[in-house]
């Protein structure tokens, strides 16, 4: 075999197990959104290009720790982890077991936590974790209650460095909803800078919340 | 603003453009929504320095000023002298320093400035050669604060054009990061803002 052909083959081969590995995301996907339809608030998972702006949040230099809320089938978990240096930790919180399994099995790099976001605290105290640099989310927010998405908020806010950021994503469409509008009123009352930025290469296009500098202070110990 | 201090302040605008299109990147000043959106990089707590660079008749200064506390510092370098007389005398409580933002270390030990929490630029970045970018991007980095951010207003006209692109390259390389904001449609040209955080060559 020449180094040509073996060149092609191994870009064949990873072609193939990317494209397996992408099967094995949807499949996981599409199965826990049958079985738990309200805990799923997607459609489709997200695309590279989402991950790619959620992404700038993510320190590259330092031992940053960033925590995914829903991260799902991890399909912005990559985008992050690429930018990650070496000593940084990286968790997802996943309520779901199946994709909590899925996580574990397909990304091992990650610290999956198969748990609830409003028990955020508790369950990164339980790993060691104190403080966070980012906290990416991308829980369906539009199916949790006000009481719910404050909790939620709350525990993020006391965990997050005081220069850390938080992200929420959103359906465009769905932004301009009263649900979506009382969502964006709670990170307005949540953060003294709430920036959106949209990602149009998605079916159907993104916003992003980008937030930073919680208002209440939080007393640190 | 009195409609007549809004009538000098596009006066100002309108004879500076003409007598130096060179310098002036923009075809109106920018509006409101501009000043909303890129004013709310700007902490609204403690006491931040903030720092415009080419604030032309100060459309940002304005709604910068309503957002930051009493005790802070708003500075604004402004290389026009046309400018820096209109601006001394319509904003009073702005620090406007006369010179060219390629020295903005110079002139922020001058004026007892260490480090700064908000850069917000309305250079045109996009008539300036890639090298002169990079060069007043590396300055702007040497001035932050670690924690600061460094905000521009781009035009989605030009998001085509050569010199859009090699500008927001060379955002990357000097930002970790750099996040397009949600365009701003109530503009003429319709805006892009970025906001840029931690410097990756700090050079201090």
């Amino acid at each position: 075999m020449t180094a040509h052909q073996d060149h092609r083959d191994s870009r064949l081969g990873r072609t193939v197990r990317d494209a397996v590995g992408k099967f094995d995301e949807y499949r996981t996907f599409l199965t826990s959104a049958v079985h738990n339809p309200r805990m799923m608030g997607a459609a489709t998972p997200t695309s590279p290009a989402v991950a790619a702006v959620v992404s700038q949040v993510v320190p590259t230099t330092g031992e940053p720790v960033v925590v995914e809320l829903g991260p799902g089938t991890g399909s912005l978990s990559d985008g992050i982890h690429r930018r990650l240096p070496p000593g940084a930790r990286h968790l997802g919180v996943e309520l779901g077991a199946e994709l909590a399994t899925h996580l574990r099995r397909n990304k091992p790099w990650l610290e999956v936590v198969n748990g609830d976001a409003g028990e955020l605290t508790a369950l990164l105290a339980d790993r060691g974790v104190e403080r966070v640099d980012a906290v990416i989310s991308s829980i369906p927010w539009s199916l949790i209650d006000d009481a719910g998405q404050r909790r939620i908020l709350d525990q993020a806010v006391e965990v997050l460095v005081p220069h850390g950021a938080f992200t929420a994503l959103t359906y465009l469409p769905a932004s301009r909803s009263v649900g979506g509008k009382r969502f964006r009123e709670l990170l307005g009352g949540t953060f003294d800078e709430v920036l959106t930025s949209v990602t149009w290469l998605n079916a159907p296009p993104i916003l992003h919340y980008i937030c930073r500098r919680p208002l209440r202070p939080q007393e640190k110990p | 603003m009195s409609i007549a201090a809004k009538l000098r302040e596009y006066r100002t605008f309108a004879t500076r453009a003409l007598r130096e299109p060179a310098t002036f990147g923009a075809v109106l000043p920018t509006s409101r929504y501009v000043a909303e959106a890129v004013a709310e990089v700007v902490p609204s707590t403690g006491t931040p320095t903030v720092l415009e660079l080419g604030p032309g008749t100060g459309p940002l200064s304005d709604a910068l000023r309503a957002r930051i506390p009493d005790g802070s510092r708003h500075l604004a370098v402004e290389i026009d002298r046309g400018m820096v007389d209109y601006l001394r005398r319509a904003k009073p409580w702005l620090e406007v320093v006369e010179g060219d933002a390629a020295h903005l270390r110079t002139l922020l030990d001058e004026a007892g400035v260490r480090s700064v929490d908000a850069v917000i630029s309305s250079l045109p970045w996009t008539l300036l050669p890639p090298g002169e970018q990079r060069a007043l991007l590396d300055e702007i980095a040497r001035v932050l604060d670690p924690n600061g951010v460094f905000t521009t207003v781009t035009y989605l006209t030009t998001l085509w054009r050569v010199r859009t692109r090699e500008f927001v390259g060379a955002l990357d390389e000097v930002f970790d990061e750099v996040l397009p904001r949600s365009a701003v449609w109530r503009n003429v040209p319709p805006a892009r803002v970025y906001a840029c955080r931690r410097p990756l060559t700090p050079a201090r």
